[in-house]
């Protein structure tokens, strides 16, 4: 019995820091895109909708002269949209390991990295880039290592039990 | 159950995520590859633009691949006069900033600007996203107040950045000979150092120093660190100096009393005396006459560190002994010494007597990264 509460409330810590570890990098990649990027992005007009263009405009005032490295501006809120996707739906789906969860957590990742490829075939509208596709893989095969990992957190989960 | 609605809400949500990173009049999907391109691609608003300024100055501004600008002033071929400032222009599109740019000088002034429309000033401002290019508005305040100060609006004038046609005169100090102008060697005792007195207010006046070396005039008021080279012609025996922010002065020259009036004969300049003559006051002759003149004097920095010479060759910074000083380099204004064997780490210091300032002394760290003014008594 001990041990069951003691994994419910791990268990839950762990979805819950997967959550807030995914919000928080969803949050991060739309920061960059409202302080560093253009002004015509859907998310900017949207938040202007909402009435926060005054906070984004003074915040991007304050940043203008920041040197962001282009790698970041361009290319880390793709991977940090890839990271946030797959810790949420990894949280959701955390009990479960079978062929649908890694089918549904690896839908976005599919899609990003197949869309980069098919540019670089040119069968998809857009230019092909290679930093991207870095920042939509890595958290992806990260992802596949870790839990593909002898000593990933589920092997030791049905260790304990 | 859960689990399939939290996954549907989730890619509902990473789909608008993916929506929201698009642009709002786009369909296309791939919107920062093409941001990027944009920026790495020529930009569309390379050409020539023309701005009159207030004080009615034609200036072109060239920009060209490379980052690259010139700005042409005068270059109305009719006055045979103008001249070229080179500098770079910055995407401000690269920071994210849509349509605005900068252009910076050799000197690290600023130039911002902004592209716009014609007529659409006010809709971009208001981040009109649908905006296209074809002015640009330049802010003299040089920083990024949107909506303070002045501007100036340039007309594109074409797509060509070509600029054989304008001499490569690559400063102020040159400009080409016209028959419609004088010239200034036509009057070489306005050569020299001038100064006036002029009242901002009842209790405050400002000594106003007009350098005027060959072809070239310096004007400082007060503090010769803040001094402008303004742009000048020389007609009908009056000098017209155009300043950065357009502001006109114009000096009458008197040439039977070699004097210069700053006031339509009201008010004379006071001749301090040339180069020439200043720098045998003032120069360092010899290095007794440069130690002696360094003796126990103070300088500090601004950002509020000091530097003493005492009257037996030694330096303090900071209150602590850095050192006995020895000459490395002797000018007449320049002098570079070495200081060691002190509780600092040895090092060098060029202390110049700034011509403009006459007797006031200059102390510069080497390598060149602190400053310090003479303190004066």
């Amino acid at each position: 019995m001990n041990t069951n509460v003691t994994y419910n409330s791990r268990h839950n810590k762990v979805v819950i820091l997967k959550v807030i570890c995914g919000i928080v990098c969803l949050t991060g990649g739309c920061t960059i895109y409202l302080l560093f990027r253009c002004k015509s992005l859907n998310i900017y007009q949207w938040c202007t909708a909402l009435g926060l263009s005054k906070i984004i405009d003074s915040l991007r005032y304050a940043v203008q002269n920041w040197n962001i490295a282009e790698w970041i501006r361009f290319s880390l809120p793709d991977g940090l949209y890839c990271i946030s996707y797959i810790l949420i739906m990894d949280a959701i789906w955390q009990d479960d390991d079978n062929r649908f969860k890694y089918v549904v957590v690896s839908l976005v990742p599919a899609v990003t990295i197949s869309s980069e490829i098919l540019q670089y075939l040119g069968m998809v509208k857009g230019t092909f880039d290679f930093c991207d596709l870095v920042f939509y893989s890595v958290p992806f095969i990260a992802y596949i290592l870790y839990n593909y990992h002898p000593f990933k957190c589920n092997n030791l989960k049905s260790i304990e039990l | 159950m859960r689990k399939y609605f939290f996954t549907v809400a989730v890619i509902t949500i990473f789909a608008i995520g993916f929506a929201a990173s698009d642009e709002s009049s786009s369909s296309s999907s791939s919107t920062s590859k093409e941001e990027k391109s944009q920026v790495e691609e020529k930009p569309y608003f390379l050409g020539t633009y023309e701005v009159r300024d207030k004080a009615g100055i034609v200036y072109h501004f060239i920009l060209k691949e490379n980052r690259q600008v010139d700005i042409i002033v005068n270059p109305d071929i009719e006055y045979g006069k103008h001249e070229k400032f080179t500098g770079q222009w910055y995407d401000q599109r690269d920071n994210g900033h849509q349509g605005e740019f900068q252009v910076c000088f050799s000197d690290h002034t600023r130039f911002p600007g902004i592209l716009y429309p014609n007529g659409m000033y006010r809709e971009f401002t208001a981040h009109c996203p649908n905006f296209s290019g074809g002015y640009i508005y330049a802010d003299y305040e040089k920083q990024w107040k949107r909506d303070v100060g002045w501007r100036l609006e340039a007309r594109k004038i074409g797509n060509d950045v070509d600029t054989g046609d304008y001499a490569d005169n690559n400063s102020s100090d040159s400009y080409e000979d016209s028959s419609s102008f004088e010239d200034i060697s036509d009057y070489p005792w306005l050569q020299g150092h001038w100064i006036y007195d002029v009242d901002i207010s009842t209790n405050k006046h400002h000594r106003i120093h007009v350098v005027i070396e060959g072809n070239r005039i310096i004007q400082y008021r007060n503090d010769p660190s803040e001094s402008t080279n303004p742009t000048f012609t020389i007609e009908d025996g009056k000098i017209y100096a155009r300043y950065e922010q357009s502001l006109l002065t114009v000096y009458i020259i008197d040439p039977e009393r070699q004097a210069i009036s700053i006031d339509d004969g009201k008010r004379w300049m006071y001749k301090l005396g040339t180069d020439e003559e200043i720098r045998h006051r003032v120069g360092f002759e010899s290095e007794d006459v440069f130690f002696t003149k360094i003796a126990n004097q103070l300088f500090r920095s601004k950002d509020g560190n000091e530097i003493r010479f005492d009257e037996n060759r030694k330096v303090y910074i900071n209150g602590v002994y850095a050192g006995t000083l020895e000459i490395e380099t002797l000018e007449k204004t320049k002098v570079i010494v070495e200081y060691s064997g002190g509780e600092c780490e040895e090092g060098k210091l060029e202390i110049s007597t700034d011509l403009m300032t006459r007797n006031f002394l200059a102390v510069t760290k080497i390598p060149f990264d602190n400053f310090y003014d003479q303190i004066r008594d």
